[in-house]
């Protein structure tokens, strides 16, 4: 907090330089957050770029009650809501359920591929990741992608840190289920 | 505790979460002598250490630049607003003048008359007596009239345009 502290005060003072390092150190978890509620790839920087603006002109009025990282992700989450034109219950109500998504992966219904013929992990998550609920989706990437707290994510969703827990644990659980459906399990933990 | 039944997925997850260590020594015992646990919990541990690959968020260069452009010309927004706003309590002063001087209500030759001697009324009697110099000035009413009204068109911008804006 001391560090932010005087980022801020340093930001507060005008200078440049200090907005610039508040940028580097918060864009990825900005972007992740927009690019998971708002789909229209053309609008998404410009929707970051305002959070940053929205940053920029309010952090005079941050008291510092809750994490920079929570309160930049809540305008960044805010703000793609009103993007979008959802409101926040809208939002966890209509994107889907995990019985749903598990229905897709029973019903699909092919052969195990080899997960050791593919080799970059990170596109086979990406697109098991892709599989999820939207608000599983955005769980997951703050909690693994940006290492926040069930706290800090409770602060930006406005979620009880038990529903945050929830969701995250289903899309866990969920993601593991869809991996074995998919591949043998000694490929895919190898 | 050995003979518990076995970990739910749940409990499985909360034992590799950070914030959840406590729990750990809770369930050890059974995870110790229980193989099915155990490969459940290696799963969920893979799983983990891959997910962050998945991070497939690519930023522009440019992303950071562009936000302070548009930050510095805001700021010049900013800037001009707050020197018109500076000038606002002037050119309201006088646009109320020209107008009561169109309705004949005051003359312009009057009020300057009158400030003229206000100043010098002020200046005089607070130099020869710094505490009965109250009553004995002569404030024109309409110099009175002309300061509310300004403060008032003021206050009313400042409230309406000018705060929601900026504060």
């Amino acid at each position: 907090m001391t560090e932010n502290k005087n980022l801020i005060d340093r930001v507060l003072s005008g200078e440049k330089i200090a907005f610039a390092e508040l940028i580097e150190q918060y864009k990825k978890l900005v972007f992740h957050i927009v690019f998971r509620i708002v789909k229209d790839i053309e609008e998404r920087e410009d929707i970051c770029q305002d959070v940053f603006i929205k940053v920029y002109q309010g952090l005079k009025g941050f008291k510092g009650d809750c994490k920079l990282s929570s309160w930049i992700g809540k305008i960044a989450y805010n703000t793609s809501l009103n993007h979008i034109g959802k409101r926040h219950d809208d939002l966890w109500e209509d994107m889907g359920s995990r019985e749903g998504f598990l229905e897709s992966i029973n019903g699909n219904g092919h052969q195990p591929d080899h997960f050791a013929t593919q080799r970059n992990y990170g596109e086979i998550l990406r697109a098991e990741i892709s599989q999820l609920p939207e608000q599983q989706k955005i769980i997951v990437s703050l909690y693994h992608f940006d290492d926040l707290s069930y706290k800090e994510i409770s602060d930006i969703t406005g979620l009880p840190d038990g529903t945050v827990k929830s969701y995250l644990f289903r899309a866990r659980q969920a993601l593991k289920e869809r991996l074995e459906k998919k591949y043998k399990s000694e490929e895919w933990l190898n | 505790m050995a003979k518990l039944k076995h970990l739910t997925d749940y409990q499985i997850q909360e034992l590799l979460s950070e914030e959840n260590r406590l729990r750990k020594t809770f369930y050890d015992e059974h995870l110790s002598s229980c193989s099915s646990c155990q490969e459940k919990l290696t799963e969920y541990k893979k799983l983990f250490s891959k997910i962050e690959y998945a991070d497939d968020i690519e930023i522009s260069p440019d992303f950071t630049k562009n936000v302070l452009l548009r930050a510095k010309a805001l700021k010049s927004t900013e800037t001009n607003y707050q020197i018109l706003v500076s000038l606002l309590p002037f050119v309201l002063g006088l646009s109320t003048f020209a107008v009561l001087e169109l309705l004949s209500v005051i003359s312009l030759s009057t009020v300057v008359q009158s400030s003229g001697s206000f100043i010098s009324n002020f200046i005089s009697t607070v130099s020869t007596n710094l505490f009965s110099w109250l009553p004995s000035l002569n404030v024109s009413f309409e110099l009175v009239a002309i300061g509310v009204l300004t403060a008032s068109l003021y206050h009313l911008l400042d409230l309406l345009l000018i705060k929601p804006r900026f504060r």
